[in-house]
């Protein structure tokens, strides 16, 4: 009973922490109010000021007084102009305490650290009248329905309703906050924040969208370790409250705040002495990305200068939360299986415990039916027992669980862990389904054995098979998955077929490890007797724990599998961005390339980005030329080698062909002189998705239509050479991995855009920086400066960042991903070590007369306890032995088939023996530590007397 | 030689002791049956020879091997203590010397049973995981002194030679008691125990294994005390005992004391 409710509460358990994890990954990547974009005020004299001085003075966008700031006037006017997208903010620093309830702001201890968070005021009413089917307004204002309750409040009341973020709300861990009194203005800090670690969380890099930090977060950590912080503020002692001027924010959950600030109604911001007269407007959100016109039209219906802050980017979530799901899915999907094989073990147990009296009874003449019906609902009794006690259990260590998960993730991770908010019925209903599915199972064995039976001897456990059947159910069985992989086309099939594998190991393992164990039997010296007498006698156990022993496998293996499919995807990522990183600095703008000032001296290598519609694809043709296929106007593809393909977008980047750039680019395949081919422009470089999704060639052509800059929406279909020297060719030379990138991508040579007119147009936002010889000149170069004027100048025009600290970033960020599977996958391997250890310690009961008999010829107590250890580490290894090169196939079928086939990349399958063996070392000591507990207090009584084993 | 002084065992609860000053003297190579009634304490008497059980009070020694000295006080003196490890180090415990409650030093009673014990169980106890083989070579390979030709010359005195490869399932009852018989055999004990060793055998298989069991020990000139309610088994034994009120007599109580 204890297995079942064992079972049931680590189900119940995964599932909800790995709800809350999906779920704080999803809030940390849904969208935010800021992801259509803002318009702020632009002060110009702040351009002209020196960086040292920009870095430490006071922020000029919505001064107060400042006679040209943003107002509620042009706000109407915009509006009115049709302009219903924008909405209108403004933005406060303050600290923020915690309190229980509104009556306990007062009593709030002046210990306590305050939390400086942005207080943002909106125009809810603009923000919910805003058409919201279909587009990323719908999914901000469902979120931001808290706000609904309020309409402004009462200006003299100080109670307000606050939209907060689950993952801040979750570190703050209280509904009630208050504050009194602003700390500093704020320069648009969460924008600006959040939108620094939007690039970095995108991975754009000088090569286009190719990092791994793709998996997007909340970025303040990655703020903080660069040194950016929202201001000089005062350390933070505590707030002493003051009831008059206090106000009391009530929560509500919303995914769509960005993490360091609390949203309010406009008319909530603006109370007291905060008038737009004393605090103008900050700027106007962007439901919807503005267009270039569109811009331009805001721009000269305002008298002042604005800045569009395009933070549409973040939405590059990329593909790790995709493969972070993927995994949860996995981990859940595991534990019911693992789940399923321990309730259907301790059913066995039960019956087999059972069994000398059931057979008595049988003897005396009861119908096999009656005792079936009795046995099978004496199990039915356990299991509804045990369904709601495990369940209950579960969601216990959950929450308990939920902080120091919570707590890890976001000291050590930056990472998001919420309490999830989960569906409970059908939390439920997976598990009872797990529990019963394995009753019905299980119902099938009794009643057909229990229909013959009437001595032990002929239901006691089954003799292994022979050796040629078994090695006949192997060849069956292997080639079973030879089979079944080669009919992989989809990731639903590539997941099913992780299933069959884990079923079919599970029976070679079953027939295997009986084989095994009597091998490994005989090689062992019978000089050692008790040696000799631990082997032998795991061997018998090998046959009678064949389904604890699936549980344990099928935790392992998969253990092993995600271990070194991670480990795997780990080195790829990093040696692949070691290589691909190739300059000392990479400086992420919002300006246009042409407003940048790059220092004389400093090399900077900007990433142009282009999109382009896939229309079709001609196949490799030695006899085509790359200059009869080099239009992208796609008139040329009708020959009969030409096939149609879907019209995809693909990103097109612009690459540097200088021999950084070369020894940066790491290709799978390519053609022979493929890099010369691409210096002199007749071709291009692919990346897997790519390949992979349209099945791309070496030498194949593509055909690409409606080519358009990110920045404007003008096609270029007309005007081609506006963005090339010279009409490209799209022949494939070679495909390299792009990893965390979910777009199909394509590279052409920066040589080949056309230098004069495209530098805005196509301008991604980041340069490469190095200290030589410029390669693409941008800006006027100044005067000599030193290299920290140099950096300074820089960044002060963006975030500047070391080649270091982005590869830091990017495998923390990687880290962060993919810890929270391991914590899975080892709470997968405990629940099914524990049921493991549990089944063994019964069997080991039905075996005690042999331990008794040991300590009567003379074998000490210790000796005797370690010997029942040897047989169950000795079983351990048995399985692990088995475990790893299935964990290890499992790992390739992750890599070259759900991730190909799921995010189109694949990576070299890097198998690590010590990881390997430090994955087995732990399961074992898990197992250890378990089975250690009841060893110590178990008391092998020699008795004269004894029973002999049933 | 084995040699009981003043045996005496008392269970919790139970006023009167089931053994009470027993006293027993075995030389070399006899062999002792014992009947009784059953619950009289044979079983218990073997237990404590073998150092399953703690007595009371008295002395059980094995040759010159002490197996328990004690008083009524249950109390442990500590120095006596580290004596008997000193003495057991040595391996060898002279009846002369005085030692108070050996049999708690489990490591001691350990290496008594396996150097210097061989017992016969009445349900065999055979390991199921073993053969026949392995089985009967247990004790001697735990001992250090196997010899697979002597285990094969026994064997083939038991008439089990043909069975040795054969899993333990697959014997009958009379197969395995011999193979349990030549177990306690094979590693030369200087004294077998034997609880009702033909108790779940037929008579003539009862009488082959006893014959057998009484021949061997006296061939190998070692001390065997069998518990039997089987009267033709107890008269093989040179002194047939009958255990009656916690005491040892040569004579069969009568039948109404018994009942």
């Amino acid at each position: 009973m204890f297995a079942i409710i064992l079972a049931n509460a680590g189900l119940i358990t995964v599932l909800l922490i790995n709800e809350g994890a999906s779920q704080g990954e999803l809030a940390s990547s849904q969208s935010s109010i800021f992801n259509g974009g803002t318009i702020v005020f632009v002060d110009k004299t702040a351009v002209a000021d020196t960086a040292l001085d920009e870095a430490v003075s006071e922020p000029r966008v919505g001064e107060v007084g400042e006679d040209d700031s943003l107002s509620k006037a042009d706000y109407a006017n915009l509006r009115m102009a049709g302009f219903t997208q924008l909405v209108a903010f403004s933005e406060r620093q303050y600290r923020f305490l915690c309190a229980e309830d509104d009556n306990s702001v007062n009593q709030v201890e002046t210990s306590q650290e305050a939390s400086e968070l942005s207080l943002l005021g909106i125009d809810n009413q603009a923000l919910f009248s805003y058409p919201a089917a279909g587009d990323k307004a719908g999914s901000i204002s469902n979120n931001m329905t808290g706000l609904m309750s309020t309409n402004g409040g009462s200006a003299q009341s100080n109670h307000v309703v606050g939209a907060i973020h689950p993952a801040t709300k979750s570190k703050l861990g209280c509904d009630v906050l208050f504050f009194s009194g602003a700390q500093k203005r704020s320069q648009k800090g969460s924008q600006k924040r959040s939108q620094k670690n939007s690039q970095l969380a995108s991975g754009d890099t000088q090569d286009g969208e190719a990092s791994s930090p793709r998996a997007s977060s909340s970025g303040a950590s990655s703020a903080d370790i660069l040194g950016e912080t929202a201001g000089a503020l005062p350390p933070s002692s505590g707030i002493t409250s003051s009831s008059s001027s206090t106000v009391i924010v009530q929560l509500r959950v919303s995914t769509a705040v960005s993490q360091d600030a609390i949203v309010v109604s406009l008319s909530d911001f603006y109370r007291r002495n905060i008038t737009e007269a004393t605090w103008p407007l900050s700027g106007f959100l962007s439901l919807q990305t503005l267009s270039q016109n569109e811009k331009l039209d805001i721009q000269q219906r305002l008298s002042q200068t604005v800045q569009f802050e395009d933070v549409s980017t973040q939405q590059d979530t990329g593909s790790l939360p995709d493969s972070f799901k993927l995994n949860l899915w996995a981990m859940g999907a595991l534990m019911a299986v693992v789940a399923l094989f321990i309730v259907l073990n301790a059913l066995n147990l039960m019956y087999r415990t059972r069994l000398p009296n059931i057979i008595r009874m049988r003897q005396l003449g009861i119908r096999s039916r009656h005792l079936t019906t009795a046995l099978l609902t004496e199990l039915l009794i356990y299991c509804v027992l045990s369904v709601p006690v495990g369940c209950a259990a579960g969601f216990y260590a959950a929450s308990m669980l939920s902080p120091i998960i919570s707590g890890t993730f976001s000291s050590l991770f930056d990472a998001v862990f919420i309490t999830p908010d989960v569906n409970l019925i059908s939390t439920l209903a997976l598990s009872v389904i797990v529990t019963f599915l394995s009753l019905g199972i299980f119902a099938l064995i009794p009643a057909k054995q229990l229909s013959t039976a009437l001595s032990t001897r002929t239901v006691k456990a089954a003799q292994p098979m022979r050796k040629r059947s078994v090695l006949v159910w192997t060849i069956a069985g292997i080639a079973l998955l030879a089979i079944t992989q080669a009919l992989i086309s989809s990731t639903l099939h590539a997941l099913l077929f992780v299933a069959i594998l884990l079923l079919v190991s599970c029976s070679l393992v079953i027939v295997w490890l009986p084989i095994l164990a009597n091998g490994v039997m005989k090689v062992t010296p019978p000089s050692k007797p008790v040696l000799h007498f631990i082997v032998a006698s795991t061997a018998q156990l090998s046959s009678r724990t064949r389904l604890a022993v699936c549980a344990f496998f099928i935790a392992l293996t998969a253990n092993i599998g995600m271990n070194v499919m991670t480990d795997s995807f780990r080195a790829a990522t990093e040696s692949w961005l070691t290589q691909r990183l190739y300059a000392p600095a990479y400086l992420y703008v919002d300006k246009a390339l042409s407003e940048l000032v790059i220092p004389e001296g400093v090399a900077s290598t900007p990433l142009l980005r282009l999109q382009g519609k896939l229309v079709a694809q001609s196949n490799a043709n030695p006899s085509g030329s790359a200059s009869n296929n080099n239009s992208s106007s796609g008139n040329d593809f009708s020959s009969n080698s030409s096939k149609s393909a879907d019209a995809t977008t693909i990103s097109i980047s612009s690459y540097p062909t200088h021999d950084n750039g070369r020894n940066a680019l790491v290709v799978d395949s390519s053609v022979p002189n493929a890099w010369t081919k691409f210096e002199s422009g007749e071709g291009i470089y692919i990346n897997q998705q790519l390949a992979f999704s349209h099945d791309v060639s070496l030498g194949d052509t593509l055909f690409l239509e409606e080519i358009k800059a990110v920045n404007i929406d003008e096609n270029s279909n007309q005007i081609n050479n506006r963005f090339f020297n010279k009409p490209p060719s799209f022949t494939v030379l070679g495909i390299y991995p792009d990893y965390g990138n979910m777009k199909a991508q394509l590279l052409l040579p920066l040589s080949n855009f056309n230098k004069d007119t495209i530098g805005d147009a196509a301008f991604s936002g980041v340069l490469a920086i190095s200290y030589g010889q410029s390669t693409f000149q941008a800006g006027t170069p100044e005067t000599p400066q030193t290299f920290e004027q140099k950096e300074t100048t820089l960044a002060t025009q963006g975030n500047l960042y070391s080649r270091e600290e982005l590869l830091t970033l990017s495998m923390d960020t990687f880290d962060r991903t993919f810890v929270l599977t391991d914590g899975l996958n080892i709470t997968t391997l405990l629940v099914a070590g524990i049921a493991f250890a549990v089944s063994l310690s019964i069997l080991s009961l039905s075996n005690a007369s042999s331990l008794t008999v040991l300590r009567a010829l003379g074998v000490s107590k210790t000796a005797v306890k370690l010997s029942l250890l040897g047989q169950y580490i000795f079983l351990c290894l048995l399985t692990a032995l088995l475990a790893v090169p299935f964990g290890v196939y499992l790992a390739y079928v992750f890599i070259f088939k759900v991730n190909r086939l799921a995010f189109s990349w694949v990576y070299p399958l890097a198998v690590d023996v010590g990881l390997i063996i430090s994955s087995v070392t732990v399961s074992l000591a898990i197992i250890c530590l378990v089975i250690a507990l009841p060893l110590g207090r178990l008391k092998p009584k020699v008795d004269l007397r004894q029973d002999a084993p049933l | 030689m084995l040699k009981i002084e003043k045996l005496t065992k008392s269970f919790e609860g139970v006023t009167a002791p089931i053994l009470c000053d027993l006293d027993l003297s075995v030389n070399n190579g006899d062999s002792v049956s014992i009947q009784g009634a059953s619950g009289c304490g044979k079983s218990t008497l073997l237990s404590l020879i073998a150092g399953f059980d703690t007595p009371t009070s008295g002395t059980i020694s094995v040759n010159d091997y002490c197996l328990y000295e004690g008083s009524e006080s249950p109390s442990q003196d500590a120095s006596s203590n580290a004596r008997n490890l000193a003495a057991a180090e040595k391996g060898k415990v002279g009846t002369e010397t005085v030692l108070n409650n050996v049999a708690r030093n489990k490591s001691n009673v350990d290496d008594f049973r396996k150097n210097h014990l061989g017992i016969v169980f009445q349900s065999y106890n055979l390991f199921d995981c073993f053969n026949a083989w392995d089985n009967i070579a247990f004790t001697a390979r735990l001992k250090g002194n196997y010899n697979p030709q002597y285990q094969t010359e026994l064997m083939e005195q038991l008439n089990i030679l043909p069975l040795a490869k054969k899993p333990i399932s697959q014997l009958s009852g009379g197969e395995q008691q011999r193979c349990a018989i030549a177990r306690a055999l094979v590693h030369k004990p200087s004294l077998i125990l034997a609880d009702e060793p033909t108790g779940n055998l037929d008579e003539a298989t009862s009488q082959a294994v006893s014959d057998i069991l009484y021949d061997v020990c006296s061939a190998m000139n070692t001390t065997l005390l069998v518990v039997t309610h089987s009267p033709d088994v107890a008269q093989k034994a040179k002194l047939p005992l009958w255990l009656h009120k916690g005491k040892l007599n040569e004579e069969k109580a009568p039948i109404r004391e018994l009942q």
